[in-house]
């Protein structure tokens, strides 16, 4: 076996273990105390994952981001509890369990309604690129200019911003198209009056001397450096700077032409290696080498503290005691004085704050997308990670989390391998479903779970 | 029975069935079977059809509805994976339907009964296992069985078509005897337009030619003023405006008298650049090989060679086909009656000259697909058949010899009075193929759904309902009189999967084709928005509740009328999201719960609570 392959499946398995516990402690203490399923949490995590786009495309730093989402989310699944599930604490638990699922449904459609269905990633947060450049001579000017042209009209705020130009009166690319295209007709046909040639080849220089070129970039050979406004995606960077001429002004005044080519994305600084290490054999061989990136340290370091806090929180503090008593009997911790809302609600406003922290360390460590229905399949694998972990258990869920994580990763690498081809690695999302079907038949308490399931 | 019957319309909602019932039998004499009638109003209304399609889908819900009412309502369990029965019904009848062996009239009856079992055993497998569970962990099973389903299906390619989907399945067919009959009818067809162009071919720096017109520029076709020609000046280029599928071609004529030939089935541009020209000098530097693919070798001392070129075009004919039939030729947007996406269509047949004869049945083609797959198309002059398969029509290629102008008319008959025509080739087609959109689709639903609520009154009526409703009220109590609760689930279990696979297979009919993405969870939290809708464990409340929800949804398909605004295809999920959670916080027992129970125990706690009208107590107490 591939040592170094095993050995990535199993830091991937625990990034993204890491991160369904995360979510799967949302469904898990909310279980513990009201018995309810809450089909909503993943709607709660795509929130996160939202909030997290639309506040780092304003340009606000990373932390800030995430304690507003956190806070935010927080306050909505308190809401939720007071509008959904309040109001059906003396019903059964069926009408509880479908209002949560309608509930699912309802904020998926409406976060659809909103930001639409396209899926996003999260802005670029270091958006530095490196670009190849070359000074090129004044004949294939032109064609460059019109291919740049090209690119302003979409993003031409972002464009204004960078290089302070005035783009309203740039030409499009099809009408430069348009341009040189009759004026090749008009060339091509020898019955057209010499006065009407010269007039159209003069109107075509003019159009391609209405296209910008910036001038602001004092280099005009080898590699330059672009620093873009935070919450740039790269997408955009990328189809900006790639065949760009401009004028570069060079220390001694000169201006000269040049061209870029090759846009390379300067790495950020938390995806470089944290620890990197060569196993078995080649260490020149890329697949040999294991890197654990700074993200991933980060999230396992976010992941553990929370896991740990928390778990000091149920243990030691007043407000986690309650939570205990709520958990055994609701109605006995009432009659002790326990105010058993309060305790209902900062389990949601917890639960709920670490789901939008998932939401966003999910698009940010590992790149997913973001739309509306990323709440839906990654909540679903939290659930199974609670259920794993034994429900109502947050060291449980941390351990399910984990496991799933691991499963996920596994499958994803080796079932190909492991059917001898039957099976595609696209069946690790059932893979992940059959873990729930067999534990729930075969021990539904869990892994770490003692509460008795309820048996008809 | 006529005091039960009394009894049974002196209950509203019974009454309201029955009315939507006889609505139902008589809805499909609205429906014009004649497919090719004319325009003189013997045509079924776009209502009518849409009503109809409308019609079939709510009773297919409905019979889902109320297989998953059994386990959902009468036996107290959620099921939220509903959906896996529907996909296994659905592809196994689809499945088994287009094996050789199950081509004989009725066959279909028999693979929906075997789609059905083969799900109760399913339903056993699933439920055998999950028998101690209840409540969210029995809907957590049903619903990662549901998954693990759904992922089978979208990954097991040879076997469902995977995302694809599978559609090489017969419509229902009811008689297998072919028919065979040969109409002979006329064509006219007009003669194709042959006219010259002047030009001159002037060599470019790459080696090819650019094809410059210097005659009159613009060249009209008529009658049908379909065919337009512009010249370009950076080439020769022909377009075509209205028909795409015009056929023409254009004979050059070089400057040694031979004929070079653009053939294009379809319009297009004609490319200057498969043309080379080379100046002569140029040309006899060329070694003999590479000589041979210039076509022009124009003197150095000329500018340009002029040249002349034939342009033939085919003009859309008129077809005459058997007295009293009328057919239309032209574009199908334009066809009389043809309104919207989903109105049934008139045949079209566009007779594009004596090259191609495109043929197009609208909706036929399952039977036309049915045939080619049984190999039983016999060609009798012998030429190919080219088959290209369109998102709603078959087009049938047909090769005809040039010259030959008079073709045999074959008029098959298919069935429900959908004709297929060929030309110069005899057809042999089964007779009775059951359509979607046909009335007898529709009543086999209606029956189907007729046998279902039969069932289901019997079930809630007899032992196995008094049990499943004991075993629900209290298992403890239950057990301890006697009850074998085992033996009951089972049963609920068994006979919910069934309906569901017998749901899922006519959907399988009802589709034509079958893709996973229509079958996901939202298919069955549609089903269990029905039933929560309507009232769990009461028939005429499901009943019920599908109608409105199905009727609902499928209303928020149209343009809302007067802001002309269409609802995007995921906000009708936003409605069921919502009617669930209005249902439970407001009516938590459903619009039409079982009426014994009605009175005692309509739980508007939850709506009393949401608006703070409390009625003592705290308001987190436990469930139950």
């Amino acid at each position: 076996m591939d040592t170094a392959f095993f050995a990535k499946q199993v830091i991937n398995g625990l990034t993204l273990g890491g991160l369904y516990a995360l979510i799967a402690v949302g469904y898990t203490m909310v279980y513990g105390i009201i018995k309810l399923i809450n089909f909503a949490h993943g709607e709660v995590y795509m929130l996160g994952g939202f909030f997290g786009v639309l506040l780092l495309s304003a340009g606000i730093p990373i932390i800030p981001t995430i304690l507003i989402a956190m806070v935010l989310c927080a306050v909505f699944g308190v809401l939720l509890d007071r509008v959904a599930y309040q109001p059906l604490r003396k019903s059964s638990r069926l009408s509880a369990l479908i209002t949560a699922i309608g509930m699912s449904i309802f904020l998926q459609n409406v976060a659809m309604l909103i930001w639409g269905s396209e899926q996003r990633t999260l802005p670029d947060l270091n958006p530095v690129f490196e670009v190849q450049v070359t000074a090129k001579d004044d004949q294939t000017l032109p064609e460059a200019r019109a291919i740049k042209a090209g690119f302003y009209d979409p993003i031409e705020e972002k464009l204004t911003a960078l290089q302070d130009q005035d783009f309203d009166a740039v030409p499009t690319l099809s009408e430069y198209a348009k341009q040189k295209q009759s004026l090749a007709q008009l060339e091509a046909d020898p019955k057209t009056e010499p006065d009407d040639l010269a007039n159209a080849r003069r109107q075509f220089e003019e159009t391609v001397e209405d296209i910008p070129i910036p001038d602001s970039w004092g280099v005009d050979e080898g590699l330059l450096t672009v620093y873009f406004p935070l919450g740039t995606s790269v997408a955009d960077a990328n189809s900006l700077l790639s065949g760009m001429t401009y004028r570069a002004r060079l220390a001694s005044g000169d201006l000269k032409k040049s061209m870029t080519s090759e846009v390379i994305k300067v790495p950020d600084a938390l995806d470089q290696p944290a620890v990197a290490w060569t196993m078995g054999g080649d260490p020149t061989n890329i697949a040999n080498q294991v890197v654990i990136t700074w993200k991933v340290m980060l999230s396992w370091l976010v992941t553990l503290s929370c896991m740990i806090g928390l778990h000091i929180l149920v243990s030691r503090t007043r407000i986690g005691k309650a939570m205990r008593a709520c958990a055994l009997d609701k109605d006995t911790a009432a009659l002790m004085g326990v105010n058993v809302n309060m305790v209902i609600r900062s389990t949601f406003a917890i639960g709920s704050g670490l789901a939008a922290l998932a939401g966003i360390l999910f698009p940010y460590c590992l790149g997913s997308v973001v739309f509306y229905r990323m709440g839906f399949f990654i909540g679903v694998v939290a659930f199974v990670a609670a259920v794993l972990g034994g429900i109502g258990n947050i060291k449980g869920a941390f351990l399910g989390g984990l496991v799933i994580g691991l499963v996920e990763a596994f499958s994803q690498g080796y079932l190909e391998k492991w059917t001898f081809g039957y099976l595609e690695s696209d069946y690790y999302q059932a893979i992940i479903f059959l873990v729930l079907f067999l534990v729930i038949i075969v021990k539904p308490t869990g892994l770490l779970g003692s509460q008795s399931v309820e048996r008809a | 029975m006529g005091e039960r019957l009394r009894a049974l319309l002196s209950s509203p909602r019974w009454t309201i069935l029955v009315v939507l019932l006889l609505v139902a039998i008589v809805l499909p004499a609205f429906y014009y079977a004649d497919v090719n009638a004319d325009s003189d109003g013997h045509q079924s209304a776009a209502w009518v059809v849409r009503t109809m399609d409308v019609a079939v889908l709510v009773m297919l819900y409905a019979v889902l509805a109320l297989g998953l009412n059994v386990v959902c309502g009468d036996a107290g369990l959620l099921d939220l994976g509903y959906v896996a029965f529907v996909i296994i019904g659905a592809y196994t009848t689809a499945l088994l339907y287009r094996l050789p062996f199950f081509q004989f009239p009725g066959a279909w009856i028999v693979c929906l009964l075997l789609a059905g079992l083969l799900c109760a055993v399913f339903g056993w497998l699933r439920g055998a296992p999950t028998l101690h569970l209840s409540g969210d962990y029995y809907a957590i099973v049903t619903f990662a069985f549901a998954q693990i389903l759904f992922f089978v299906v979208q990954n097991e390619v040879a076997l469902t078509g995977g995302p694809k989907g599978l559609k090489d399945y017969p419509a229902i067919t009811l008689a297998y005897d072919l028919q065979e009959s040969e109409i002979q009818g006329d064509l006219t067809v007009l003669e194709p337009l042959v006219f010259d162009v002047d030009g001159e071919i002037v060599p470019d720096d790459d080696g090819g030619a650019i094809v410059t017109v210097t005659s009159p520029r613009t060249y009209t076709v008529k009658p049908n003023g379909e065919f337009t020609m512009e010249d370009g000046r950076d080439g020769f280029s022909v377009k075509a405006k209205g028909n795409d599928e015009l056929p023409w071609y254009l004979e050059l004529t070089q400057g040694n008298g031979s004929i070079l030939r653009a053939d294009r089935g379809r319009i297009g541009s004609f490319d200057p650049l498969e043309l080379r020209a080379l100046r002569a000098s140029e040309f006899a530097s060329l070694d003999e090989g590479d000589q041979r693919g210039v076509q022009f070798v124009i003197p150095d001392d000329a500018a340009s060679v002029p040249f002349t070129a034939r342009v033939t075009v085919f003009p859309p004919v008129e077809a005459s086909f058997t007295p009293g039939r009328s057919v239309y030729t032209g574009p199908r947007e334009d066809a009389p009656g043809v309104t919207g996406e989903d109105a049934d269509a008139l045949p079209t047949l566009e007779y594009v000259g004596p090259k191609y004869l495109f043929y197009q049945v609208g909706g036929a083609s399952t039977g036309v697909e049915l045939l080619k797959k049984q190999g039983k198309f016999e060609s009798q002059m012998g030429y190919d058949l080219d088959w290209t398969t369109r998102s709603y029509y078959d087009t049938i290629l047909f090769d005809f010899d040039r010259d030959n102008y008079h073709f045999l008319i074959d008029d098959v008959s298919l069935g429900e009075g959908r004709h297929a025509v060929a030309m110069g080739v005899k057809v042999k087609m089964p007779d009775g193929v059951i359509f979607e959109k046909s009335p007898a689709f529709f009543y086999i639903v209606l029956v189907t759904l007729l046998l279902t609520v039969f069932v289901m009154m019997r079930i809630q009526r007899t032992r196995v309902g008094r049990a499943l409703f004991a075993i629900k009220a209290n298992p403890l109590s239950a057990k301890s009189s006697g009850i074998a609760i085992w033996k009951y689930k089972m049963i609920a279990f068994g006979v919910s999967a069934f309906f569901g696979g017998v749901g899922g297979g006519l959907l399988a009919f009802k589709f034509e084709i079958l893709s996973p993405n229509v079958f996901t969870f939202w298919m069955s939290v549609i089903v269990l928005c029905c039933v929560v809708l309507g009232g769990m464990a009461s028939v005429p409340g499901v009943l019920l509740g599908t109608v409105a929800l199905m009727s609902l949804g499928e209303l928020l398909r149209e343009r809302i009328p007067i802001v002309d605004v269409k609802v995007p295809e995921q906000a009708r999920f936003l409605a069921f999201g919502a009617i669930l959670i209005l249902i439970m916080l407001f009516r938590s027992q459903g619009l039409f719960p079982p009426i014994g129970r009605r009175a005692r125990e309509v739980d508007s706690s939850g709506a009393r609570r949401f608006f703070r009208l409390k009625r003592g107590g705290e308001t987190n107490g436990e469930d139950e």
